[in-house]
């Protein structure tokens, strides 16, 4: 499989539970839980309908109420529903990635199982941050289309291409992420794209300061012609990361789609194969302090 | 989109069991308008004509109360302030200075709070470059640097939906 | 670049043990906690709409009866206030009263001695032209 293939498929095991405010008095607690398989590259609160219809017959009140007075919460952080899955995940469990090579050989002589839990909180006012979701579900599609206009931007100048796609291509491009159909998204996404960017459309998440969102100016190569580096971009936002001799401090690490990445990539080069559904080159810097 | 983002300002009702004098009313109005118009960090052009005296003394209010600027680090914001110039669309009302200063700390979705309340609409559009509607969550430092145009970042909106 | 197709044959590794437990959200199926028994299922699925509909009554009530302790509580914040304010103005009027009486019964005090002046000066008169 290609590395553009693997990103795409990628999917992570979750347990979901539901807040028990929700449910009908008298109903167990084991049915607000909900197993299920979820795509890195797609938004988790996309599926809360599809998932919440399963459990309706026992909750309280009607879904467009519960979704409007709800959130996602992991070990008491909430989870911004505009952050992809697999963004959300490497901020929160990245310990488990800079511990894969452990894990695969324990994995393999005990039972192991990875398993995300997250919890669906509900409340009449929302945590402080949280954009509430008062136009499900076009405020989703609306607020992806969005990124994908600020990525061409910054790809090419202007976001004519993305603006120019036709009705019939716009709706294939999102049902592509709701459904996970990889040759759509990639059709319609080449005629974003261009071969040769301007820019490169990139997000550094700090685990130590999750709210903050970096996005730096990053063109492809500099004015003596040199092409950037994850590391030139890291250094303008980041610089207190930066240890002597302008390298990376060794108590940091980059991850993107839940991998290890060299700081001295290339963003031309990463971008194609790594990008998430959104547009936008997500990495995750964790810096143990 | 972004309704209620800014928690800190809240309306809270008042305690019905006080007993308040009707002109600490109209003060503490004053004082909590003054004191939000600080928290957004905004700083309006010296040579602005205010429309209103009213709206012109709690401009002068808010300069005389306006938070310690952040000297950052990265490129391009001298002062940690930029400048974004606002542009309407359509049959709304133009935002007097159109030139505003405001902290590159700020989120995005507080430039829509400062709209929203100048030109008195519940909902307003906003995009830049005339063409995308930016995360609230994204800093306007970030966006300035990346689509400034003549050192000022241009933000234009609507009342209604301009931009897809 | 083949490092990172390892790598992420790896992470899928890891991170997709035992998926087979885990429907995907777009096959529709879903997982859900351990079984309830079908007959006890079905006497409580029989019973759905009533709960809920009672549910839903008990929760009018409720925001019913919150909006009239509301108001009440209003009403009696009013109430004190006028209480209050009749409070003060008695006590005004009361301060005035015994001001007034002082003043009267001074009046009272001095009319009563002119006239027992008058009444003397009268006798002493009848007793002269005797």
């Amino acid at each position: 499989m290609s590395i553009r293939e693997l990103v795409w498929g990628g999917t992570i095991n979750v347990t979901l539970t539901v807040d028990q405010k929700l449910f009908i008095p008298g109903v167990p607690a084991e049915t607000g839980s909900l197993n299920f398989r979820i795509r890195r590259d797609s938004y988790i609160v996309e599926c809360l309908p599809r998932l919440l219809n399963q459990l309706q017959r026992y909750m309280v009140g009607n879904l467009a109420d519960i979704l409007n007075h709800c959130w996602l919460e992991c070990d008491s952080t909430v989870l911004p529903w505009f952050q992809p899955v697999g963004v959300q995940y490497d901020l929160v469990r990245y310990d488990a990635i800079l511990q894969r090579d452990e894990f695969l050989k324990m994995a393999s002589s005990v039972d192991a199982i990875t398993v995300w839990r997250i919890k669906l909180n509900y409340g009449p006012t929302l945590p402080a941050g949280v954009i509430p979701l008062i136009r499900q579900p076009n405020q989703i599609e609306s607020y992806w289309m969005h990124r994908w206009k600020q990525a061409c931007f910054i790809l090419n100048g202007t976001s004519k291409q993305m603006m120019s796609l036709s009705r019939n291509d716009s709706k294939k491009f999102w049902d592509s992420v709701r459904n996970g159909d990889s040759n759509d998204f990639e059709y319609v996404s080449a005629k974003i794209v261009p071969t040769k960017p301007r820019m490169i459309p990139l997000q550094l998440h700090d685990i130590n300061d999750p709210s903050r969102i970096h996005q730096p100016r990053a063109e492809c190569e500099n004015s003596s012609g040199k092409k950037t580096s994850l590391l030139d971009a890291v250094a303008t936002t980041l610089p207190q990361l930066l240890a002597e001799k302008g390298q990376l401090s060794s108590s940091t690490t980059l991850i993107c789609q839940g991998i290890i990445i060299d700081a001295d990539e290339q963003l031309e080069r990463l971008y194609p194969p790594m990008k998430s559904f959104d547009g936008f080159l997500h990495v995750v810097v964790v810096t143990i302090l | 989109m972004s309704q209620r983002l800014i928690e800190s300002e809240s309306e809270s009702g008042t305690d019905q069991s006080e007993v308040r004098d009707p002109s600490d009313g109209v003060k503490n109005k004053l004082e909590d308008y003054t004191r939000r118009l600080s928290q957004l960090g905004l700083d309006l052009d010296s040579d602005s004509n205010s429309n209103s005296n009213s709206s012109s003394f709690m401009v002068e209010e808010a300069q005389k109360q306006k938070t310690v600027d952040h000297q950052l680090t990265k490129q391009g914001t001298p002062g940690g302030k930029i400048t974004i110039r606002f542009q309407p669309i359509g049959a709304i009302s133009a935002v007097r200075p159109a030139a505003c200063k405001i902290s590159a700390e700020q989120h995005f979705s507080a430039v829509v709070l400062f709209l929203k309340r100048r030109v008195k609409v519940d909902t307003v559009f906003c995009y830049i470059s005339n063409s995308f509607a930016p995360s609230p969550q994204q800093q306007v430092g970030d966006l300035w640097r990346q689509f400034k145009v003549n050192d000022e970042l241009i933000v234009c909106y609507c009342a209604t939906v301009a931009f897809g | 670049m083949e490092r990172y197709e390892r790598a992420l044959v790896d992470r899928d590794r890891a991170e997709q043990l035992h998926s087979e437990l885990f429907p995907a959200v777009a096959d529709g199926g879903l997982s859900l906690g351990p079984e309830i028994g079908s007959s006890r299922d079905e006497e409580t699925t029989s019973l759905l709409p009533q709960m809920r509909q009672l549910l839903a009554q008990r929760d009018t009530t409720i925001s019913q009866l919150k909006e009239e302790r509301a108001t009440h509580m209003s009403q009696q914040v009013h109430l004190n206030d006028v209480i209050l304010g009749l409070t003060l103005e008695r006590n005004v009027m009361e301060d005035k009263l015994k001001v007034l009486q002082r003043e009267y019964k001074e009046l009272v005090t001095r009319w009563l001695a002119k006239a027992q002046q008058e009444a003397d000066s009268m006798n002493r008169d009848v007793e002269q032209h005797r």
